[in-house]
């Protein structure tokens, strides 16, 4: 299991929850609310993409942000 | 990369992992957001921190391959781009508004008559962000409540003005007043 | 590089809204809202936005002729007159109405033959009853021009439908005075005499497939009846002999056959041969795009399939030596870039379709299959033979004119294909030259919206504005590009599409 914390004055969860949507064939995705940040938890991640899933997501988040 | 201000290397972590810090009060979120774009098929970038305070960027190679540095330093010359692109969109915005309006008149009359009316009930000339003022200014701001007079744009040509106004506002989408 | 101090002295109150781009080691590229353009050194860059730059400098001239500052008295009636020019477009319904009237093909061609349907298969043809619908509802757009292309499939397997389409549309038009144009886009491989009288004394422009010289035409564009580029030549010269006929001594004698050429692997390598054959049989110009990835055969992939470097490497040495050709007096362009000149030195949008802001799909074209089915355009139509109905409006016998127009699918195309406010185009130097394909972005990235990072087309289409821009600060070649698009035909034939 793999997690990220994005802060929430920073990053806006309707872009991460689109996000969850587009990755949700690589792994169990959950999106979840704690204080000031946004919980993203990865479970069951596709072996090939598991060293840069937490990566590739943060960067599809930020993309949608621009 | 030398020191630049409101800019600095924070840490160099490995050949792979890099972290700087921006002053959010000299760049804005948003040109953070936007410079970020661009390099986002480079590198994985990671941001944290206080919009209020000083955002933190992680940066980490894609590759492998090192040359975060000099990553970094586009990133900044960027940055700069970015802050440029802003100033000049701000302060453009209402009149781009106005001529899209104005060229587009015949198109869809009714929209755009709501358009210059709600434009004709505000000032346009204000500069409420402070957005064109410097950052020496804003800071001198906050500290003397400042007493200068309201810098405004110049007047419109005499052609505009006859036609319609001396205000303009963004465009507002009907119900979301 | 600019620094934080320049830019806080930005001198706001003088400078009108303008995009840039540091585009070499000298100077910095600006471009505004109407697509006008000026070159700066960075000095004098520098000096511009921090409004230190002397008025009697030729930049600062060079600056307020190209309407960069705000404070010029003629800014706003001038951006307001040529923003309204250049997307006059958008006041106008479609325009572009590609019939399909058969699917059936006598080629085999090695980009096409998945999809192509054997002559025999008449269940592919069109009937007249769809054929009339189709002509009705056509009339029912909103724009004053009506340009009806005949595609396929070979359009002249199914010649009956094709006459009875010209003839109906002819006489439907004695009442509604459109400004009618009609096309066939033809491999002349069934064309005879009488098929040509008829479609001459109807006003018919002729357009042919024609991928080069005849080692590679023949190479794409396989015809187990013949030789396809000496059947092909043969017309396109009989056609062009009976224009300057009928038209010797009249105003109207431009008309000749246009041709279309598909850019496949093998065009690459024959880039010379290519150029110099159209320029043989008397063409005045190519249009040397990059092949759309639908519509063809995953097997032909190695065959026809090159990478985006390969293309715009070929792209650029076809430019030099067109422009070559042209240093030696001869007048011939390549049609895109004329496309983006237009908007580059005049501002002005000759509406090729795939190239605009946003682009054509249902508000400037649609597209009829043989069996009534309508599509957003003839993109959509071809992604559609791959088996993706994403891009189909709906029926001719099911759907009317306004249920086919104004539909979700239409406003969200015009969303995705609108670079004004879309992260990556908005900012972009280029933006208001560049064009985004939503079917494109759908085919290859499985959504309209797909961003510019790492969006082959984008990157393509860039590469080659910023080489027409390298171009053009060599002043012979700026003349020259002017007379590109002053002399360019497409000028004359697409103004219509506007209005």
């Amino acid at each position: 299991m793999e997690t990220i914390d994005f802060n929430k004055k920073i990053y806006c969860i309707d872009n991460i929850k689109k996000t969850a949507e587009e990755f949700k064939n690589l792994s169990d995705i959950s999106v979840k609310e704690i204080g000031g940040k946004i919980k993203v938890t990865f479970d069951k991640i596709d072996p090939e993409y598991k060293d840069v899933i937490k990566d590739e997501f943060a960067n599809f988040v930020l993309g949608l942000m621009g | 990369m030398k020191k630049e201000k409101g800019f600095a290397v924070l840490l160099k972590k490995n050949d792979n992992l890099l972290e700087f810090k921006i002053n959010p009060k000299i760049y804005t979120l948003n040109a953070i957001y936007k410079t970020a774009y661009f390099f986002l098929d480079k590198v994985y970038i990671f941001l944290d921190g206080d919009p209020k305070k000083e955002i933190k960027v992680t940066m980490k190679s894609k590759s492998g391959m090192g040359e975060l540095e000099k990553v970094a330093s586009e990133f900044y010359n960027e940055l700069l781009n970015q802050l440029l692109r802003e100033k000049v969109s701000y302060t453009n915005a209402k009149v781009r508004e106005f001529i899209v309006a104005k060229a587009l008149y015949n198109a869809v009359p009714n929209e755009v008559d709501e358009l210059l009316k709600e434009v004709e009930e505000e000032d346009w000339q204000e500069d409420p962000l402070g957005i064109a003022k410097t950052w020496e200014e804003q800071q001198a701001e906050k500290g003397e409540k400042s007493k200068k007079s309201k810098k405004s744009r110049p007047s419109l040509t005499p052609s505009l003005k006859l036609r319609s106004t001396k205000k303009l506002r963004p465009m507002k989408k009907k119900g979301k007043k | 590089m600019l620094d934080l101090n320049i830019i806080e002295k930005f001198d706001w109150k003088n400078i009108g809204f303008f995009r840039f781009k540091k585009f070499d080691d000298k100077d910095y590229l600006l471009t505004n809202e109407v697509g006008n353009y000026v070159f700066l050194p960075e000095a004098d860059f520098k000096k511009f936005i921090s409004g230190k730059l002397s008025k009697k400098s030729a930049a600062y001239k060079e600056l307020q002729e190209n309407m960069f500052f705000l404070s010029n008295r003629k800014y706003a009636p001038v951006l307001i007159s040529k923003f309204s020019d250049k997307y006059s477009f958008l006041q106008y319904g479609p325009s572009l109405h590609i019939i399909v009237v058969t699917l059936r093909c006598n080629h085999k061609c090695i980009y096409c033959h998945a999809s192509a349907v054997d002559t025999g298969s008449k269940e592919f043809d069109m009937d007249m009853a769809t054929a009339k619908k189709i002509v009705d509802t056509i009339f029912k757009t909103t724009n004053k021009s009506v340009a009806i292309e005949f595609q396929g499939g070979e359009p002249l397997l199914n010649w009956p439908v094709v006459k009875f389409i010209i003839q109906y549309a002819k006489e439907k038009n004695k009442i509604e005075k459109k400004d009618l144009q009609l096309r066939l886009v033809s491999n002349f491989s069934v064309m005879d005499n009488e098929k040509m009288k008829f479609l001459m004394d109807n006003e018919v422009n002729f357009c042919t497939s024609l991928d080069g010289d005849e080692e590679t035409h023949n190479y794409n564009r396989i015809y187990l009846q013949g030789n396809s580029f000496q059947k092909t030549v043969e017309w396109i010269k009989k056609i062009n002999e009976a224009y300057k006929k009928k038209y010797k001594g009249k105003k109207r004698n431009y008309y000749r056959v246009g041709a279309l050429i598909t850019v496949s692997k093998k065009t690459l390598a024959n880039y010379k041969k290519v150029i110099d054959t159209y320029i043989k049989l008397g063409f005045k110009s190519i249009y040397l795009r990059y092949l759309n990835p639908y519509g063809f055969a995953l097997s032909a992939t190695e065959k026809i399939w090159y990478t985006p470097q390969e293309y715009i490497n070929f792209y650029k040495k076809s430019l030099n030596y067109i422009l070559e050709k042209n240093y030696n007096g001869k007048h011939f362009y390549d049609f895109g870039a004329v496309t983006y000149l237009a908007k580059i030195l005049f501002g002005h949008d000759l509406n090729n379709l795939d190239m605009r802001s946003p682009c054509g799909a249902v508000i400037g074209q649609l597209a009829y299959n043989y069996n009534g089915d309508v599509y957003t355009c003839d993109e959509g139509r071809m992604l559609a033979k791959m088996g993706d109905q994403m891009f189909r409006l709906g029926n001719i016998n099911e759907n009317t004119f306004e249920q086919l127009i104004n539909n979700n699918l239409c406003k969200s195309i015009c969303l995705a294909s609108s670079t004004h406010g879309l992260p990556g185009y908005n900012d972009d130097v280029y933006q208001p030259y560049i064009g985004i394909c939503p079917v494109y972005n759908y085919s290859v990235y499985k959504n309209i919206f797909q961003s510019s990072t790492n969006n082959v087309k984008y990157q393509i289409d860039k590469a080659i504005i910023e080489y027409i821009f390298e171009k053009l600060k060599n002043r012979k070649n700026k003349d020259i590009f002017t007379e590109w698009v002053k002399k360019s035909k497409p000028l004359q034939y697409l103004k219509t599409y506007t209005k």
